[in-house]
């Protein structure tokens, strides 16, 4: 037997980026180890992050290729496997032309994967490929980078500590980006103070000094409200507008009707609430802006950044220790995949598809001809599939069936379509539609499987790139998905000799500038890794941007104005309640992994549906009582949680189980693309349950 | 002598169970931690207080569970009778039940990683620095800088001058 040793990895789960060792003893992982180094969680874990060694040697891995026949599956080898897939691909692509490819990639693979998958993509003639970003924080890259040049977080999690006013709207950072909570905390013990904004109560609003209950969608009425009583007061930052921005006097046209009175009819919250939380903002020598999907995930999700963006320009909390915007991603390289370009409209490095120099630069670098136009973003894909102009899709780590809104229709889709290659560690809901899947290395859906069994990089939330080493041999006949990228590439005619993570990476250092320096023994030698932008060998990163120009062609920063318009869908006679969707503490997105983990699933067992006892009451919505939740799109069931986290009105589910995006609508912000997961009319019905018929036939007996 | 515990500042609490799962990973799939979540609003963790005059001691007739020289409660599995009067004695309710080993299970500080230097798993691994594990003189006095400094805080600029 050999001496247990500690490999060093980076959590599979949210976008934070903590590090943890796996014990490692004769091959095998025999245990977990707390990182006390890492400058970003300090030694924490949240609950999933503790929970992570029970996906690795998980009995539902995938181990073998597997074909479907005769409605069962059936073991394929390696070589049937790859030889089918990229013969399918091939004859799609000749009989129908390229678009009629489509490539999701995954925001739980790492760096080099996604370079690798997107540039197959690319390089077969689609720009078809997309990934979850689309449905968590495209705003953010759209939204943020029209701003400031650059959309991504501005300032490190730890340089929170720094702040000492937190204006915190849309995120449950506790819950869903624990460690991060840690960091608001070290500020409020020096005195900051602490303003939350969330149509619930929950457990991040617990941390506040002031708490805004804001109805969900009006996001950008509440800021345009607070950007209006700190304008009336002349509390903005003169000199940061005069020398910094642009368009701050057509914001201060656009926004005079925003008086707190009204912004306080639209959100709902109290006008003397939002005066407040103005005054404390503007004034605060470094106040951070904490958001999450509660901002992204709407139609309107693109104008809720803007006006995150304009709120802290106008006031000058931007480019400063503790000042900055802290967009919070959910999987651990949701940001490395878009840097790398796993996104329809860029190149790596947010290069633009329709710039002619970028393409003529990609053109160059990767021997191939490029297509002209952006392709098709997630949604999109769907409705394409769905309409038979996508004949193959080949999804890399992802759950669209249960990630996706409205999925009746993204089943429709995907079983509309001649071919569906699903790469994962699971048998998950999207590959049980599969003609083919092929197990993954696991560093996809499953962050136990990815992280552990393969190595490379992976970029956090906070910009960090971080080098997660290998620890084990993935399980069966699993491969990374490195590997699998490369041979397909390779039988379809593409020079993909690729010798592993460290070869891709070298290759992402000379075309992606803002990863210019971070080489792979570099990166995989520094504790905590290196924050992008680091263009060359020797810069030690950029941990804050902005500090003295904007990454805008003039160096300032745009101020664009933006209304308040509703959500898509309004409630009505039929469907009078309205319906915001979010996580809870022990699971991960589209459940995946954490539904198959029992010590987080004994936790949070199964789907509820948080519900105001006013309108429970109403309603005859009794405590743990099953209730049948309906929208236009399609209806589930769930077990009743009658708080008053919720205001009288609302209902929020989790989206980790399968029935709530049965229900959630699939409107689109017109320009990131993202869907309104964030608000849908419903309508609520007691639903005697299978226990409750149960209890009734036992009561019948012991009457008799 | 009062020993070193684990210690909880409730003001920090954010009910993510990590301390649970992290608890449970390290005994054997038996967490002997609990986060109690009251009136949506506020989360306690409750594990073993180690407590100067323990009931539960007081209750185990078989001497499985015992105070040791360093103010800790330790408990010998062989003893016990899975009686469960340790568990009724309880005023935390926080002596949990092996229905495997047909035998009571409770907190030992994480004995094992308390030899390798390390802190207890629920305190490293706790987002928040709700936990702390440490000697009462160090947490008290903690607490009272908090305290002092949150009503100086509170107080208005002229009366900090003055």
């Amino acid at each position: 037997m050999t001496q247990p040793s500690l490999i060093p990895t980076i959590c599979p789960y949210c976008g934070v980026g903590c590090g943890l060792y796996i014990v490692v003893e004769d091959g095998r992982p025999v245990g977990l180890e707390y990182m006390p180094e890492h400058p970003v969680s300090e030694g924490s874990l949240c609950p999933k992050g503790n929970a992570v060694l029970e996906i690795l040697d998980h009995p539902e891995r995938l181990c073998h290729p597997m074909r479907k026949a005769n409605g069962g599956w059936k073991h394929i080898s390696w070589l049937e496997a790859l030889d089918l897939v990229s013969q399918k691909i091939g004859q799609v692509r000749q009989a129908y032309g390229p678009d009629a490819l489509g490539f999701l990639a995954s925001a739980k693979c790492t760096n080099e994967e996604n370079y690798a998958f997107q540039k197959l993509a690319r390089l077969l003639g689609t720009h078809n490929v997309d990934h979850c970003a689309r449905l968590c924080h495209a705003p953010t890259v759209v939204g943020l980078a029209r701003a400031f040049g650059s959309g991504a977080m501005t300032n490190p999690i730890p340089d929170l500590a720094n702040a000492d006013c937190f204006f915190i709207i849309g995120s449950n950072l506790a819950e869903n980006h624990a460690p991060v909570a840690r960091w608001v905390l070290k500020a409020k013990e020096k005195g900051a103070r602490v303003i939350v904004a969330d149509p619930r109560l929950t457990p991040t609003a617990w941390l506040a000094d002031t708490f805004l209950p804001i109805r969900p969608g009006s996001d950008v009425a509440l800021l345009n409200g607070m950007i209006h009583v700190i304008v009336e007061e002349g509390l903005t930052d003169r000199a940061f507008i005069a020398q910094r921005t642009s368009g701050f006097d057509e914001l201060v046209k656009a926004i005079q009707d925003y008086t707190p009175d009204y912004a306080a009819h639209i959100t709902g919250v109290p006008p003397a609430l939002i005066v407040e939380a103005a005054r404390a903002y503007a004034k605060a020598s470094s106040a951070a802006i904490v958001y999450c999907m509660g901002i992204t995930q709407h139609t309107t999700g693109s104008d809720n950044v803007a006006a995150c963006a304009n709120l802290a320009l106008i006031c000058g909390q931007v480019g400063r220790p503790g000042a900055g915007l802290w967009p919070l991603r959910g999987q651990n390289n949701v940001q490395g995949a878009c840097d790398m370009g796993a996104l329809a409209e860029f190149y790596p490095g947010y290069q633009q598809i329709n710039d002619p120099a970028a393409r003529e630069k990609f053109a160059h670098a990767w021997g191939g001809e490029l297509g002209t136009e952006p392709g098709l973003t997630v949604v999109e894909m769907m409705n394409a599939a769905a309409a038979g102009e996508i004949k193959v899709m080949y999804i890399m780590g992802e759950n669209p069936l249960l990630s996706d809104p409205n999925s009746g229709h993204v089943r429709q889709a995907l079983e509309a379509l001649d071919f569906l290659l699903v790469q994962d560690i699971f048998l998950t809901e999207t590959a049980q539609l599969a003609d083919v899947v092929l197990p993954q290395l696991a560093d996809v859906v499953l962050p136990a499987a990815a992280w552990a069994e393969k190595e490379g990089t992976f970029t956090s939330t906070g910009r960090r790139v971080q080098w997660s080493h290998r620890a084990i041999a993935p399980p069966g006949e699993a491969l990374d998905d490195l590997w699998v990228i490369g041979q397909v590439a390779q039988r379809l005619g593409l020079d993909f000799d690729y010798s592993g993570a460290g070869a891709v990476l070298s290759e992402i250092n000379q075309l992606v500038p803002s990863y210019g320096g971070i080489a792979p023994q570099r990166v995989a030698e520094t504790m905590g890794g290196l924050v992008w932008p680091c263009p060359e060998a020797d810069h030690a990163g950029t941990p804050i941007l902005h500090t003295e120009a904007f990454a805008t062609p003039d160096g300032r920063a745009r101020i664009v104005p933006v209304h308040y318009t509703p959500p898509a869908e309004g409630t009505s006679a039929g469907f009078p309640l309205v319906l915001t969707t979010g996580r809870v503490a022990v699971h991960h997105n589209a459940g995946s992994m954490t539904r198959r983990s029992p010590s987080l699933m004994k936790r949070a067992p199964e789907l509820f549906v948080e519900i105001n006892p006013s309108d429970a009451a109403q309603l005859g919505i009794a405590q743990g009582e099953a209730v049948s939740i309906t929208t236009a799109r399609g209806g589930t069931t769930a077990k009743a949680r009658v708080t008053d986290k919720v205001e009288s009105g609302a209902a929020f589910m989790p989206f980790h189980f399968s029935g709530t995006n049965q229900l959630t609508i699939d409107a689109l912000d017109t320009e990131a693309k993202i869907p309104e997961f964030k608000v849908a009319a419903v309508r609520l019905r007691p639903e005697p349950g299978p226990e409750l018929v149960e209890g009734l036939v036992e009561g019948v007996s012991k009457e008799e | 002598m009062m020993s070193k515990l684990i210690y909880t500042d409730l003001e920090r609490c954010i009910y993510c169970w990590a301390c649970e799962v992290a608890c449970q990973r390290e005994h054997n799939d038996l967490s002997n931690m609990s986060v109690v979540l009251v009136e949506d609003r506020f989360a306690v963790p409750l594990s073993c207080r180690h407590c100067e005059k323990a009931p539960c001691v007081t209750a185990c007739y078989t001497e499985a569970l015992i105070p040791t020289e360093d103010g800790t409660i330790s408990f010998d599995a062989a003893k016990c009778t899975g009686c469960g009067l340790c568990v009724f004695a309880c005023p935390f309710g926080v002596i949990g039940f092996d229905w495997t080993g047909k035998v009571i299970h409770q907190c030992d500080l994480c004995a094992g990683r308390l030899v390798e230097g390390k802190p207890p798993a629920c305190v490293i691994t706790c987002p928040t620095q709700a936990l702390s594990y440490g000697e009462y003189e160090a947490f008290t006095q903690e607490a009272k800088r908090r305290a002092a400094l949150a009503m100086v805080r509170a107080m208005p600029p002229q009366a900090k001058v003055s």
